[in-house]
């Protein structure tokens, strides 16, 4: 396999955008990722694009070659990819594989989506068709309700407390309030959480992420040609994609998600690292209890220690293992097919230097992308060359 | 209580519910239906207060997931009596299957 570097970054703000639509936020991170790789429109050889739910929401499909051509990008194969949540998380690794199978030297990877225009019943609906409709979403079932399903049965498990899930939200909440990109950019406290209404009990308004508006982007570029375009390539040294059952009723252990706990194996294996190497990470905090639950599933602690590793600071910004230095989807917004990108945005700019909440010599960085309720998961480790 | 109707396969003997015409762990395609006691205890659930549209007016409702005595797992509505709270491992019997499906209720 050929090296993949990433060359080129773009995200757009991520909040209430009224009057852009999902193709021109996808086009602007696109057009800023490509302005930042130096790369002219000729030389991109194809393009995956993250979505989940455009069709349900704005009425719009064939979105990957539409966002490539108003980019002006030409006669290039153009794809969307749908992993619900995990959907740019997928688009990133095709255009990973397509650069290290030696087939394309340049590929575009985007994520997008469009959710403040519609009523939030709407958007309910249309992301709990990540799940089962079959089984559990016929019930009423919606995606804070299963991971309030989830966050109690951790409590009751490993003994996590209503506090140490709650530190999630107000840590992430810190870290977004310097993000100029970020939704929310005000902190909360501890009391502002447990006080919030109550959603899908235990988990309360303030576990919960923004609806947003939002696009990202990342060109990737074969690591012998990157030089050609900039002096500061961060290579992706660990790529991994895995499935996981999509119900909570398949669930052999409702507080850890075997996708994240396959894909990490497979991303820390490519790269010959381990937990301990990552100096920072963005991983998937869709609710507070998910970024617990991350946490141990990507082995950074064990199981049943992500609640007090976050109240005791181990994942804020001064301790060993920063976690969401973005602030998180709970922070920065949750536009659900970007969120894949905007995590390798992050995590590029920690390793290039030039974070807003920048991790002191960070030199090794992860993104864990979850899609559903654990149906799919992708890990990805970067480097500083 | 109503009887719970879940599949057996021949092969590997695992359960499941619902049909799906063949074994999801074996890929056997011979499945025998089988009558389960109905009883369970509580895995985890949440109290649904946000619904999708379609279920608007209805809130609010319990959701569980239920371990069956025979080893099944399931996800159902749960029935919870206004003024008492559920806990994690309290029992619970299958009352029959509603328009959404199975519905639980606490012993």
């Amino acid at each position: 396999m050929r090296g993949v570097s990433v060359i080129g970054i773009g995200c757009t703000r991520f909040g209430k955008q009224n009057g852009v639509g999902i193709i021109d936020l996808a086009v602007q991170a696109c057009r800023e990722a490509l302005d930042d790789a130096r790369v002219p429109n000729e030389r991109v050889q194809a393009f995956y694009l993250g979505n989940f739910v455009s069709e349900a929401l704005v009425h719009q499909g064939s979105l990957a070659p539409m966002v490539a051509y108003r980019l002006g990008l030409r006669a290039i194969p153009c794809t969307k990819v749908e992993g619900a949540c995990a959907s740019s998380g997928i688009a990133f690794r095709h255009g990973v594989l397509l650069v290290a199978s030696g087939l394309c030297d340049i590929v575009l990877t985007a994520g997008a989506e469009k959710m403040t225009s519609s009523e939030i019943t709407t958007v309910t609906e249309a992301l709990a068709s990540a799940g089962d409709a079959e089984t559990e979403m016929r019930l009423g079932l919606t995606f804070p309700g299963a991971f309030g399903i989830i966050m109690r049965r951790h409590m009751h498990q490993h003994g996590t407390t209503r506090e140490q899930v709650a530190m999630v939200s107000v840590k992430n909440r810190l870290n977004g309030s310097t993000n100029p990109k970020a939704h929310f950019q005000k902190p909360i406290t501890m009391d502002d959480v447990l006080g919030s209404r109550l959603i899908c009990d235990p988990l309360r308004l303030y576990d919960c992420p923004p609806i947003s508006d939002g696009a990202a982007a990342a060109v990737l570029c074969a690591a012998d040609v990157a030089e050609e375009f900039t002096d500061r390539p961060i290579e992706v040294i660990g790529s991994g994609h895995a499935m996981g059952p999509g119900t909570l009723f398949e669930m052999a252990d409702l507080t850890t998600f075997e996708a994240t706990v396959s894909a990490a194996r497979e991303a820390y294996r490519m790269a010959g690292v381990s937990p301990g190497d990552i100096d920072v990470a963005e991983v998937h905090d869709c609710f507070s209890i998910a970024e617990i639950a991350a946490t141990e599933d990507l082995g950074f602690v064990e199981k049943g220690r992500g609640g007090g590793a976050v109240l005791e600071g181990l994942t804020a910004m001064a301790g060993p293992i920063p976690i969401n230095p973005s602030g998180g989807l709970l922070s920065k917004g949750h536009p659900v097919g970007a969120t894949g990108l905007a995590q390798i945005y992050e995590i590029v700019r920690q390793l290039r230097g030039e974070a807003m909440n920048q991790v002191k010599d960070a030199e090794i960085g992860l993104a864990h992308n979850l899609g559903g309720t654990g149906a799919v998961s992708t890990v990805h480790i970067l480097k500083r060359r | 209580m109503a009887s719970f109707t879940a599949y057996q396969c021949d092969t590997c003997k695992s359960l499941s519910s619902p049909p799906h015409g063949f074994c999801g762990r074996c890929g056997a395609r011979s499945l025998r239906s089988v009558t389960l006691s109905g009883r369970g205890t509580l895995l985890s659930f949440t109290t649904i207060r946000v619904p999708p549209a379609r279920f608007k007016g209805q809130e609010p409702y319990d959701i569980a997931v239920i371990d069956l005595e025979e080893g099944l797992r399931v996800t159902a509505r749960l029935k919870v009596p206004v003024r008492r709270e559920a806990a994690i491992g309290e029992g619970v019997v299958f009352e029959g299957l509603v328009e959404e499906g199975p519905l639980f209720r606490l012993v």
